[in-house]
């Protein structure tokens, strides 16, 4: 079998991090990306440094990774900033970096990779959402307002790209101990757990079992599905 | 530097025939600046012409080394759509040329 290509965001830390050496240790190529230089190290691993929000160098990537791989088998839309604050105290320009990272980001690498997935007649693409979503959490108005655009677009472009054999699935993480949460109050995070079917904070397996089900051959029936974890329910 | 138009009609000239091969779809007589590519006047429908547009970027990318993104919010305009026909889309090509 020929070795598979990923393109996964938001590599330099956290679940993207974690998520390339997960699929690096199971013999995929990682192109990674994020702003800063490279925090891995691997024969098999391929970085580039951008913003996500830059549709060009976008573009530029995911087109660049094609050409050096000659497919795109995945692409994990994990890069996202977090934002807490009161609706009523929240900048326009919050929203606006947040919507940039977060959707308008995921957007463009998914656009991207799916022209180059059309050609293949297959491909997977995983979006990251957070159950800040559906349990509505005060306080993180744009967090979650972004992720709701990144819901729609996930299943917008599950029903686009359906015919192509391409999959489009999101996964939507209870709080992970990374720096998305570092800045969160120990009472604000024991409000959210109780909000939770299974009241503890996700770690790193959870998400990838996740990401795991969807790229696996066996998922080629499923798409448009958003799965989050810890027991929220889809509202 | 911009494209000239007739390099840019002859990128899009053997895309649109590569593609309608691909898609089993009769050859056409002649393909020139008139022939529609989205429309009535046209046999392709919008996934067609989706492959069709990501076949050009990576053509554009090969001749010119520049990373073209042909996306336009007026794509699947009945009226003012750039994919209406190839002079369109030559024009559309031209005038999107990126900055190195």
């Amino acid at each position: 079998m020929e070795t598979r290509v990923v393109i996964i965001t938001g590599t330099s830390k956290g679940i993207g991090f974690n998520l390339a050496k997960h699929y690096l240790d199971k013999g995929w190529v990682v192109a990674g990306c994020s702003r800063g230089e490279s925090t891995i190290e691997h024969e098999r691993y391929q970085h580039t440094c951008l913003d996500v929000g830059d549709e060009k160098a976008v573009t530029a990537m995911v087109r660049k990774v094609h050409s050096a791989n000659g497919r795109i088998d995945a692409l994990l839309n994990n890069a996202g900033i977090a934002s807490m604050n009161a609706s009523l105290l929240t900048p326009g320009r919050t929203l606006e970096s947040v919507f940039r990272t977060n959707a308008f980001g995921s957007f463009y690498f998914a656009r991207e990779a799916a022209k180059l997935m059309l050609k293949q007649e297959a491909g997977r693409i995983v979006f990251f959402t957070t159950v800040a979503r559906p349990l509505r959490l005060e306080g993180e108005i744009a967090y979650a307002a972004s992720k709701a655009a990144v819901e729609s677009i996930t299943q917008i472009l599950s029903r686009e790209l359906a015919p192509s054999g391409i999959t489009v699935n999101a996964v939507g993480p209870t709080p992970v101990e990374t720096d998305l949460i570092r800045g969160v109050s120990d009472e604000a995070i024991q409000r959210l757990l109780e909000r939770q079917a299974i009241r503890r904070l996700g770690d790193f397996a959870d998400v990838s079992n996740v990401v795991d089900f969807f790229l696996q051959p066996e998922s080629s029936f499923i798409t448009g599905q958003i799965i989050y974890l810890g027991g929220v329910e889809n509202s | 530097m911009k494209p000239a138009v007739a390099d840019v009609t002859g990128i899009i000239v053997d895309c649109l025939g590569r593609l309608r091969a691909d898609l089993d779809l009769p050859p056409m007589e002649s393909i020139d600046s008139e022939t529609a590519i989205l429309g009535s006047g046209s046999d392709l429908d919008s996934m067609a012409v989706v492959h069709l547009i990501v076949d050009l970027e990576g053509a554009l990318q090969e001749r010119f080394d520049l990373n073209w993104i042909l996306a336009d919010e007026r794509a699947l305009s009945r009226n003012r759509s750039p994919f209406r026909s190839v002079a369109d889309l030559v024009e559309f090509i031209i005038e999107t040329t990126p900055e190195d």
